[in-house]
């Protein structure tokens, strides 16, 4: 036999304590002697702002959720690919300069032009000819330094 | 909770009606408080003065208390967490630690106790109850003397069902081991 059956069998659900007669009587007259008496509250008052600010609130989360919404299905839409960019992608990249990774001399520093022709050119007078260019009386003479 | 209880609530939350409604909960629920309390702190007066303290405890809580469990629940609760503080203090003050033996200093002179009157075999049983770990002693009592279903007890203890069927196992167990020994 189980243990626990045999505990029932032989000692049953008593615990053996005794409750004397009118203890909880006392119990209850000493209670209700030193309970302090309850305040009467005053009532909440709810302003009408309080009571619509729910649904305000679920308005705008709902307005915020369908703006999302609007701009994903935009951008998932659309018929934007490298073969044909938006129009201001193909403008920007009309404005580009083109031709070498150095672009145009207008783009380059004074000592990068002056570093390009002594690099090139070992007499003035051939890049006078090169540019069809005549460079000024005080210019004439000055030497292309050697690097 | 059933209708009764919703309308006990509603008075004991009404200032003009809560006095007489505190009276009506006190008689129902008492009793039951009482055995609670007494389960666990063995000694008739210090349950008393416990049963005094929850009820005070209760009255000033009363507007806390929403109605998602049942008022008995709610009651017991309060009755058990202040037996628990009691024999935390009274642990502290002797100098015990609850893990080496329990609370069986309790049932030290139970049989000159006046208000224990059970025979060799019940003391033998509170004695091996006191010795256990304190949510296997609560597990124990709920189950063995109240017949608690376990979901009931879940809501009062705030443990799992699945915990409390552990703790009762083990409850029993050591429970057998002690009257074993004892017997020898």
């Amino acid at each position: 036999m189980k243990f626990e059956e045999k505990l029932k069998d032989e000692i049953g659900r008593e615990t053996g304590f005794i409750l004397p007669e009118g203890s909880l009587e006392k119990v209850y007259a000493e209670v209700k002697s030193k309970l302090p008496d309850r305040k009467v509250g005053k009532p909440a008052i709810v302003t009408r702002w309080q009571r619509i600010r729910p649904y305000i609130y679920m308005a705008a989360m709902f307005a915020g959720i369908w703006c999302m919404m609007k701009v994903f299905h935009t951008v998932s839409s659309s018929d934007i690919s490298l073969e044909n960019p938006p129009e201001f992608v193909a403008e920007a990249v009309m404005e580009l300069p083109s031709g070498d990774t150095y672009g145009t001399v207008s783009d380059l520093k004074d000592f990068e032009v002056e570093a390009e022709v002594s690099d090139n050119y070992d007499d003035i007078a051939d890049f006078e000819k090169d540019f069809g260019l005549e460079l000024s009386p005080e210019y004439a003479n000055v030497e292309i330094p050697e690097n | 909770m059933i209708l009764d209880e919703q309308a006990l609530v509603r008075d004991l939350q009404t200032p003009s009606k809560s006095k007489k409604a505190f009276d009506e909960l006190m008689r129902t629920y008492g009793e039951g408080m009482y055995w609670q309390i007494r389960k666990l702190v063995v000694n008739h007066d210090d349950a008393l003065d416990l049963l005094q303290n929850s009820f005070l405890k209760a009255w000033n809580n009363i507007d806390n208390f929403r109605g998602a469990a049942k008022l008995s629940t709610w009651l017991y609760k309060i009755a058990i967490n202040e037996s628990i503080n009691f024999l935390n203090k009274e642990r502290q003050r002797r100098n015990i630690s609850v893990d080496e033996e329990g609370d069986a200093y309790l049932l030290d002179n139970i049989e000159a106790d006046e208000y224990f009157d059970g025979d060799e075999a019940q003391a033998l049983l509170q004695r091996a109850i006191a010795s256990l770990p304190e949510k296997q002693r609560l597990v124990f009592n709920m189950r063995y003397f109240d017949e608690m279903r376990y979901d009931e007890m879940s809501e009062i203890l705030g443990t799992s069902v699945g915990a409390l069927k552990a703790s009762y196992h083990h409850a029993v167990k050591k429970i057998e081991q002690i009257v074993k020994d004892a017997e020898k």
